[in-house]
């Protein structure tokens, strides 16, 4: 033991260390740990039901349905406020491209969340949605100046966000931090249709990877959708929602407005939080973390969104609180600095690595402009 | 019929694996086999955090999140590479530091030894030690408490590991993610600093 703090050992190992016992809670907590579990049980039976009754229901027809949402953005609407504080906004949905045979949509939507580190952070709900607006039409007219760019790497896999810097008609500045542009939003509809094609013959030839699934169940009605992921001729790499293949699609459709809803409450996680199960879904197994939300009309949906088991590839909102918490506390291990060019200027990015309580990996690596 | 195949399950995996590698497979479908881990380590999870925190009812509340947290995460568990007690501490520790993060946030706190008062009342109502603890040792650890709060997180946390949860060097650095050179420097300097406040304070000599 070094001298210097011979004393404080000594002090340390004699304190006389305080203890704390509650009966109450501990049978309380362990009630409600229990029922937790019980209540993930049954919904396992159930779901395992329904898988049964879409298969059978699936020799009858054969049908496979392929849709990928999406539109340009001009108009915003406010969705609500989180129960964490988090102002939501989302953007007008239009349709890009829609294949002349049908069942294949592309386009483009957005949303925007605000938040603060501030729990009493207020801001003005219309003034912010017209800013978002404004915005828009800047980011079409690529009117704006990239300011930083975050690379972020979960379990080694890579993320990366630009920050824009956008000058409001009013003089005021307003800085966004965005994904990368969507080449396939931006491109031909000669083009959208090749690729359509291509993934047409490679999801024949079984040549995709399974990498997501959302399970939305309405009165034992179950509507599921397949992530899959193509790697096209060219290198480019696509994902595509399609109704699962072994499933015959649901007897009632959900319409967009229940599936804008259903998205909406999650986001602003207005509903029951079920907890995480593990469940099979064509030879790979996924984590589904489980909502239960009451539409505005009544109907009582259970919604699940399916990640592939194992290490994760990106974070969730829990996982980013406590790497914010980290971070605050200089829990954080330095790296090298490296420098990157970005949309053709030079970027110096400080990178430092955090291990997560879960084992997750993350690497979190903020860019500045080296000519500042 | 279900009790048999949960003590077949527990038994058979015994023999082979860690006990509670075998009850944290066996929890996610077995309430009983969750009870069990949760009774093991419930104890332990509230009192490193009460002596964290130094305050009944947020111990009591921030063990509820543990293992609440624990029990959404324990399908991903097996991808942990650190023992059950370790991953709980590591979740615990996240807990707490996010308490101390929102108390940092919502009130700045006076401290030091003549700030007893005016601390005490913006405290929350169950911090008081228990009665039946003597009061020059309850004194003694919220005066020791304040000090480490005065510390910068990663210090307070190791420290706590290490004099009050009597955690190896090994333990702590599967608890905080560290290496053992980065932990032993963090304990060094951490140690080095709150001798010099409780020296400051009167509570060591000079």
């Amino acid at each position: 033991m070094n001298k210097n703090i011979e004393r404080i050992d000594r002090y340390l190992k004699g304190v006389d260390l305080p203890e704390h016992a509650s009966d109450q809670h501990r049978q309380q907590l362990r009630r409600q740990i229990l029922n937790r579990i019980e209540r993930r049980q049954s919904m396992s039976v159930r779901s395992r039901a329904w898988k049964i009754a879409a298969v059978v229901a699936l020799i009858c027809t054969g049908a496979v349905a392929a849709a990928v949402v999406g539109v340009k953005v001009y108009r915003y609407h406010f969705e609500g406020r989180g129960a964490d504080g988090t102002y939501h906004f989302s953007g007008e949905r239009q349709t890009v491209y829609e294949s002349p045979e049908g069942g294949f949509t592309v386009g483009r939507g957005s949303s925007v969340s605000i938040t603060s580190d501030d729990p009493n952070f207020t801001i003005d709900v219309e003034q912010t949605r017209q800013d978002l607006e404004e915005i828009a039409v800047l980011r079409q007219e690529d009117t704006r100046e990239l300011v930083g760019v975050v690379d972020t790497e979960v379990n080694g896999h890579f993320h990366r966000t630009y920050r824009y810097k956008y000058t409001l008609s009013d003089g005021r500045t307003m800085t966004m931090g965005e994904g990368g542009p969507d080449e396939r939003a931006e491109s031909t509809p000669e083009q959208i249709e090749q690729d359509r094609e291509e993934i047409a013959q490679l999801r024949q030839q079984g040549e995709r990877e399974l990498v997501g699934v959302v399970d939305t169940l309405i009165e034992e009605d179950l509507h599921r959708v397949c992530t899959y992921r193509y790697v096209l001729a060219d290198g480019r790499e696509m994902t595509v929602g399609e109704g699962d293949p072994e499933l015959l699609p649901p007897a009632k459709p959900l319409g967009t407005e229940k599936i804008t809803e259903i998205w909406r409450l999650r986001r602003l996680k207005e509903g029951e939080f079920l907890g995480y199960s593990d469940a099979e879904v064509h030879g790979r197994t996924f984590t589904f973390e489980t909502y239960i939300f009451t539409l505005s009309d009544g109907t009582v949906v259970t919604h699940a969104v399916g990640e592939l088991k194992g290490l994760k590839t990106r974070l969730t909102e829990a996982d980013w609180e406590e790497f914010r918490s980290l971070s605050d506390a200089g829990e954080g291990e330095d790296l090298e600095t490296e420098e990157k060019v970005v949309e053709g200027r030079v970027f110096s990015f400080k990178r430092q690595r955090f291990v997560l309580s879960d084992g997750t990996e993350f690497i979190w690596s903020a860019g500045s402009p080296k000519d500042e | 019929m279900a009790d048999d195949a949960l003590e077949y399950s527990l038994e058979s995996r015994a023999d082979v694996v860690d006990e509670d590698e075998g009850l944290v497979s066996a929890a996610q479908e077995y309430p009983e086999a969750a009870g069990r881990l949760y009774d093991k380590y419930y104890g332990e999870v509230l009192g490193y955090i009460y002596r964290c925190t130094f305050d009944h009812a947020a111990a009591e509340d921030l063990t509820s999140n543990v293992f609440l947290a624990a029990l959404r995460h324990l399908g991903r568990y097996r991808w942990q590479r650190v023992p059950l007690r370790a991953w709980l501490y590591r979740i615990a520790t996240n807990e707490v530091r996010m308490y101390w993060r929102r108390q940092k946030r919502v009130k700045a706190i006076r401290v030091g030894p003549d700030s007893s008062q005016s601390e005490q009342s913006t405290l929350r109502q169950g911090t008081a030690p228990p009665a039946d603890d003597s009061l020059a040792a309850a004194e003694q650890y919220r005066l020791l408490h304040q000090a480490l709060l005065q510390l910068r997180m990663k210090y307070r946390t190791v420290i706590i590991l290490r004099y009050f949860e009597d955690k190896a060097m090994a333990e702590i650095c599967e608890i905080t993610g560290r290496k053992e050179g980065t932990v032993k420097s963090q304990l060094h300097r951490g140690l080095a600093q709150l001798q010099d406040i409780l020296v400051r304070w009167g509570v060591l000599p000079e």
